[in-house]
C-alpha cells in the first residue's frame, strides 16, 4: 500500500520527468540539432515508483533511455540537462550526452548505449552488493531489445545461479511483444517467446508482468520483489508494459501530444484530438493525477501549484544548461585512464 | 627471494590481494594455475572467502566480464579468469564498450578496477580455435591496460600492480611460461606499468620481445654472442601503456631492431613497434625493422602448429644475421 | 562504352552493386537489423526489400551473434549471403563466430569448405553518436588471418569492391564510412569490378606519398591540395582493400617519392596505419629520405559531443604539419 506522502512524491517526480522531457524535445526544436535522444514520456510511473523504493546505497544501471531514471533519483536537473546538451557542466563533462548520462553520486554506474550491455554489468553491481553485505541491491533497467542479445540470457543465468540481488526491470514500451512492424517501431524488435518473462522464468527467476502506466501496479510488484531481494531471495525480473507514446521516434522524438495539459486530470472532457485515447488510457501522469484526486490526496489547485514549482525548476535547469559552455575540444583528449 | 614457478608467483599476488582487499571478488579461480598444479594458499582463499570466490562460472564470457566490470564500477575490485584468450573474444564488447570507455565517458566519475586474465599463444596440443594472441586488438581500443609478463618475478609484480590499479587491465599469460621457475621477491612487490625491462644489455641489435618470446630472444642473444654479436633484449612488460622511451633509447644505441612476439603479423604488436621506431628513430636506423610473428594463417592443431608457427631462437638469429 | 559521366552517391553505388548481384545470383540474400521495410537506418538498403522481398532481405532481432552465425552456416551450405552489422562497434558482439569460425573454416577443413559471405558495416565519426556507435574497428579483423577487408573511398570503388566482395569465396568485411554515404562521383553502369588487393593512385605527385583509405582519402586529397600551394607535390594512394594489401604498389610509390604519411581514421595505436607504416618503412627502407609518419585518431573513446568528437577525426592540417616536419 502506498503511503500518502510517497504517493505525492511519486506524482511530483513523474511530473518533473514529464516537464523535463518536454523541455528536451523543445530544445531540439529550437536550439540544438546534433545527436539523438530517447525520452521517457509514457514510462514515468516505472522510473518514479522504483526510485521511491530504493535506498541510498542501491546501485542502478540504465540505458540510452535514462533521463527519467536519473531525474527521478534526485539528480540535479540542471547538470543533467547540461549533459544532454553536451555542455561542460554536465555530469560527464559533456562526453556522455543524452545516451550516456551517468550520475555516480546518485548510484548510477555505467549508462550504456550497447543494447543489453547493462544487464551484464548489473550482475556485477549485485555481486558487489553481496560482498558489501549491507542489504543493498542493484536495479538494471533495459528495453525489450536488451533480451535479444546473448548477454541477457548469460547474465540472468549467472544471477540465478549465484542468487545475486539484482532487480531486472525490462521496460517494454512496444505496442506488443512480437509486433515488430508497428508504427514508428524499428522492425527488428522481436522475440519468439510468448511473453518476455518466459525467458527468466525458465531459469527459476521470480517474474512479474505489470502494466507500466499504473503506479499502483508497479509499486505493488516492485515493492514485493525488492523486499524479497533484501531478504536474500534473488534475483527478480519485472516486465513493465507501457503503451508507446505517440511522439516516440527512433532518434528524434516529436511532441505530437503537445505540452501536457494537466486540466485533463480534473476535466477528462478537455482531452480531445487524435491522441486522446493514449492520453486518457495510457498517459501515466494524467492517470495517476486522476487517481490521487479520486483518493482525495490532492486537489486541482495543489496540482497547479506543484506544476508551477516544477516548471520553475525545469526553467532554471534550462537556463543553467544553456549558459554552460561547450567543453574545449582538447578536454576530450584527456581522462582515458584514471 | 623465493624460488617458485610463474604460476605460483601469479597466484601469490592474487592471494595476497584477496587477503588485503575485502572487496575483491575472484572469478574463475579454477583456471589460475592450469589443470595439474596445486596451491595450498589458493585453497585457503577459496574456503575462507567463499562469498568472494567463484571457482568455475558458466561458459558465458560476456556475462562473466559484466560480472567483473559491474562489480568494479561499484567499488569492489574483481579479477576474472577466462581460461583462454580465444574464448575471451566473446567478451570483447564488455571489455571495450564498458570497461574501456567508462572512465572517460563518465567524465571521471566511474573507475573500473577489474583485471581480466587469460592464456594466449599457440597451445601445445589444442584446437586452432584455442590458439590466439589477440592483445594487439585490445590495444587498438583506448582505456585498457595490457600486461604481458615473461618471468615469475615480473608476473608477481605486474599482477600486484594490476590488482591495485584503478583501471581495467588485461593480463595475458603464455602456457609455456606457467612452469618456468625463477627467483621472486617476497612480500608486497609491485612493478609499475609502462616500464620496460632490459632483460639483457647489448650493442649491435635490439630484440623487442614479449611474453614467452622473451625467453626465445634471450636464447637467440646467447647464440649471437657466440658469433660475436651483442644483442639487447627489451621486454616492454606492458604494451599499454608502452614504454616508448626505453625501446627508442635501445634502438638509438643499436640501430637495428627485430620484434619477436606471438600476435599475428598484420596489425600486430610488431607493426606498432615497427611504425614507432621508423618514425621516431629514423636517423638511427641502420636497417629496416624486422617483425617475427606467426604467419597470417589460422593456427592448426598438434604437430602442424609446431614448426612454421613457432618463432625459435634459430629464426631470431637468422633475422639478425639478415640485417647485420 | 560505359557512361562515366553519371554521378551517383556512394550509398547508391553500393546498393546498385548488391541489386545487380542479387538479380544475377539467386543464392544471395541480405540479413540484418532494420534492413527490410525500414531500408536501413541510413537508407543504405533502399529499394532492396521492395525488389527482392522478405525471403531475400531479412530483418532480425537485435542479435548480432545469432544473425552472423546464421550467415556463416548459410555460406558454408552454399549460399552467398550479405550480413549487415549496423556499426563496426558491434563487431565486438560477433567475435566468436567471426574469429573462431568464419575465419578458420576454410583453412581447417583443408579447403573442403568455403565461406563466401560479405559482412557490411559502417565506420566513422560524425553526427554525435557516441563511443559505441562511432568506432573504426577495421584493424581488428585485419589482425585475424582468414578474413578479407575492403574500405572504399569513392562511389565507383564502392560499387566495384562490393561486386568483387560478393563474388569472392572468402569472408569479406566491407567497411563504409557513414559520413561518405552521400558523396557523389562518376560510377560505371553495368558490371563493374574492382579486384581486392589492388591499390589506386588517386592523385599523382612526386615529393611525398599520402596513403589513406575510405574517408581519409578525401582528407589526404585536401592535404595534397594545401601542400601544392606550398610547392610540395603530394601523391595520394588508396589501397582500397586492407587484406589483401597491395604492398608492391605501396612500397613502389614510397620508394619513388622517398617520403610517406599514413592517414588512418581508426585509433593510431596498434592500428592499420601502423601496419602500413611498418610495411613501407621495411620495404622502402633504402629509399626513404624522411621517417614514415602516421596520422590517426587519438587514444581515447569517441565522446558523445559535437565539439569533442571533432578531434577524433584526422584532418588535413595534421597531415600538412607532418609533411612540413619532414622538410623542417
Amino acid at each position: 500500500m502506498i503511503e500518502q506522502t510517497q504517493a505525492l512524491r511519486i506524482f511530483e517526480s513523474m511530473l518533473l520527468i514529464r516537464r523535463f522531457e518536454e523541455t528536451v524535445i523543445d530544445l531540439w526544436a529550437t536550439v540544438e540539432t546534433e545527436g539523438h535522444r530517447h525520452v521517457y514520456i509514457g514510462q514515468e510511473a516505472v522510473g518514479a515508483t522504483i526510485m521511491e523504493l530504493l535506498r541510498e546505497d542501491d546501485l542502478i544501471l540504465t540505458t540510452h533511455r535514462n533521463h527519467g531514471h536519473v531525474i527521478a533519483r534526485g539528480a540535479d536537473p540542471g547538470r543533467a540537462l547540461a549533459e544532454i546538451l553536451g555542455r561542460a557542466d554536465g555530469f560527464n563533462k559533456g562526453r556522455g550526452g543524452s545516451a550516456g548520462l551517468t550520475v555516480r553520486e546518485a548510484g548510477f554506474l555505467a549508462t550504456t548505449g550497447q543494447v543489453g550491455g547493462g544487464i551484464g554489468l548489473g550482475i556485477g553491481a549485485a555481486q558487489a552488493q553481496k560482498v558489501k553485505g549491507r542489504g543493498g541491491i542493484c536495479v538494471t533497467f533495459f528495453g525489450d531489445g536488451g533480451l535479444e542479445e546473448g548477454i541477457g540470457f548469460e547474465a540472468m543465468n549467472i544471477a540465478a545461479l549465484y542468487e545475486l540481488p539484482v532487480l531486472l526491470v525490462c521496460e517494454n514500451n512496444s505496442v506488443g511483444v512480437t509486433t515488430g512492424r508497428a508504427q514508428n517501431e524499428w522492425s527488428s524488435s522481436s522475440m519468439a517467446a510468448e511473453t518476455l518473462g518466459d525467458v527468466p522464468r525458465a531459469l527459476g527467476i521470480a517474474t512479474e508482468v505489470v502494466p507500466g502506466e499504473s503506479v499502483t501496479a508497479v509499486y505493488d510488484a516492485a515493492s514485493r520483489l525488492i523486499g524479497d531481494l533484501r531478504e536474500g531471495r534473488s534475483p527478480a525480473f519485472i516486465e513493465m508494459r507501457t503503451r508507446r507514446w505517440p511522439g516516440s521516434r527512433s532518434f528524434n522524438p516529436q511532441l505530437v501530444t503537445g505540452v501536457t495539459d494537466l486540466a485533463g486530470i480534473w476535466e477528462p472532457g478537455s482531452v480531445t484530438g487524435e491522441h486522446s485515447d493514449w492520453i486518457n488510457r495510457y498517459d501515466p501522469v494524467i492517470g495517476y493525477g486522476r487517481e490521487l484526486m479520486r483518493q482525495g490526496l490532492i486537489d486541482r489547485d495543489e496540482i497547479r501549484a506543484m506544476d508551477e514549482r516544477i516548471s520553475g525548476r525545469v526553467q532554471a535547469a534550462r537556463e543553467f544548461a544553456l549558459s554552460s559552455p561547450l567543453p574545449s575540444a582538447e578536454s576530450g583528449l584527456t581522462g582515458t585512464f584514471a | 627471494m623465493t624460488r617458485m614457478t610463474y604460476a605460483a608467483a601469479m597466484v601469490d599476488a592474487v592471494v595476497a590481494r584477496m587477503h588485503d582487499d575485502p572487496t575483491m571478488t575472484l572469478i574463475g579461480s579454477a583456471y589460475l594455475l592450469g589443470p595439474a598444479a596445486e596451491h595450498p594458499a589458493l585453497n585457503t582463499v577459496r574456503e575462507r572467502y567463499a562469498d568472494r570466490v567463484i571457482d568455475e562460472p558458466p561458459i558465458s564470457e560476456s556475462a562473466v566480464a559484466g560480472l567483473a566490470i559491474g562489480s568494479a564500477m561499484s567499488g569492489c575490485r574483481a579479477l576474472a579468469h577466462f581460461g583462454l584468450a580465444a574464448f575471451a573474444v566473446e567478451a570483447w564488447s564488455q571489455f571495450i564498450h564498458e570497461a574501456g570507455v567508462a572512465h572517460h565517458q563518465s567524465g571521471g566519475q566511474i573507475t573500473v578496477p577489474a583485471v581480466f586474465v587469460m592464456m594466449h599463444g599457440v597451445m601445445p596440443i589444442e584446437f586452432s580455435q584455442h590458439s590466439r594472441s589477440p592483445y594487439a586488438m585490445l590495444a587498438n581500443c583506448p582505456g585498457i591496460q595490457i600486461v604481458l609478463a615473461s618471468t615469475p618475478a615480473d608476473i608477481k609484480g605486474l599482477m600486484t600492480t594490476a590488482l591495485k590499479s584503478d583501471n581495467p587491465t588485461v593480463v595475458m599469460n603464455h602456457p609455456l611460461l606457467m612452469a618456468m621457475e625463477g627467483e621472486v621477491p617476497d612480500g608486497d612487490f609491485a612493478i609499475p606499468f609502462g616500464e620496460a625491462d632490459v632483460k639483457r644489455a647489448g650493442r649491435d641489435v635490439t630484440l623487442v620481445a614479449t611474453s614467452h618470446k622473451v625467453e626465445v630472444a634471450l636464447q637467440a642473444a646467447e647464440a649471437l654472442a657466440a658469433e660475436g654479436v651483442s644483442a639487447e633484449v627489451v621486454d616492454p612488460r606492458t604494451i599499454v601503456p608502452l614504454d616508448r622511451d626505453a625501446i627508442l633509447a635501445s634502438v638509438r644505441k643499436t640501430g637495428r631492431v627485430v620484434v619477436v612476439d606471438e600476435s599475428p603479423r598484420t596489425c600486430g604488436f610488431g607493426a606498432e613497434i615497427g611504425a614507432m621506431v621508423a618514425e621516431s628513430a629514423f636517423g638511427n636506423l641502420k636497417a629496416p625493422v624486422i617483425r617475427l610473428s606467426p604467419p597470417d594463417i589460422p593456427i592448426p592443431r598438434g604437430t602442424l602448429a609446431q614448426t612454421p608457427f613457432r618463432t625459435t631462437p634459430e629464426k631470431v638469429v637468422g633475422a639478425v644475421r639478415s640485417i647485420l | 562504352m560505359q557512361q562515366n559521366e553519371r554521378q551517383i552517391s556512394l550509398k547508391a553505388a553500393v546498393i546498385e552493386a548488391i541489386a545487380r548481384e542479387f538479380r544475377r545470383d539467386p543464392e544471395t540474400f541480405y540479413i540484418g537489423e532494420d534492413v527490410g521495410v525500414a531500408e536501413g537506418i541510413f537508407k543504405q538498403t533502399q529499394g532492396l526489400h521492395a525488389e527482392f522481398g522478405d525471403r531475400r532481405v531479412i530483418d532480425t532481432p537485435i542479435s548480432e551473434a545469432g544473425m552472423f552465425g546464421l550467415t556463416v552456416g548459410a555460406a558454408v551450405a552454399g549460399m552467398r549471403p550479405i550480413v549487415e552489422i549496423m556499426f563496426s562497434d558491434f563487431l565486438t558482439l560477433v567475435m566468436d563466430q567471426l574469429v573462431n569460425h568464419a575465419a578458420k573454416i576454410h583453412y581447417l577443413s583443408g579447403g573442403g569448405f568455403r565461406v563466401p559471405l560479405v559482412l557490411r558495416t559502417a565506420i566513422g565519426v560524425g553526427g554525435v553518436l557516441g563511443s559505441t556507435h562511432s568506432q573504426t574497428l577495421y584493424a581488428w579483423p585485419a589482425h585475424v588471418p582468414g578474413l578479407k577487408l575492403a574500405a572504399p573511398s569513392t562511389p565507383a570503388d564502392a560499387k566495384g569492391l562490393m561486386t568483387a566482395a560478393i563474388r569472392d569465396d572468402n569472408p569479406v568485411l566491407y567497411f563504409e564510412d557513414r559520413m561518405t554515404y552521400n558523396l557523389k562521383g562518376p560510377v560505371p553502369e553495368g558490371e563493374h569490378i574492382v579486384e581486392l588487393g589492388l591499390a589506386d593512385i588517386k592523385r599523382e605527385g612526386t615529393d611525398v606519398t599520402l596513403i589513406a583509405f575510405s574517408r581519409m582519402v578525401h582528407v589526404a586529397l585536401e592535404a595534397a591540395e594545401a601542400l601544392a600551394e606550398k610547392g610540395i607535390s603530394a601523391q595520394v594512394v588508396d589501397p582500397r582493400s586492407i587484406v589483401p594489401l597491395d604492398t608492391e604498389t605501396l612500397v613502389d610509390a614510397v620508394a619513388r617519392t622517398g617520403r610517406a604519411v599514413v592517414i588512418d581514421g581508426g585509433h593510431e595505436l596498434y592500428g592499420i596505419g601502423g601496419e602500413i607504416a611498418a610495411t613501407v618503412a621495411e620495404g622502402a627502407f633504402d629509399y626513404l629520405d624522411a621517417p614514415v609518419m602516421r596520422v590517426g585518431a587519438p587514444h581515447n573513446p569517441v565522446p558523445c559531443s559535437k565539439p569533442l568528437e571533432a578531434l577524433m577525426v584526422p584532418n588535413a592540417d595534421q597531415v600538412v604539419a607532418k609533411v612540413e616536419r619532414m622538410y623542417g
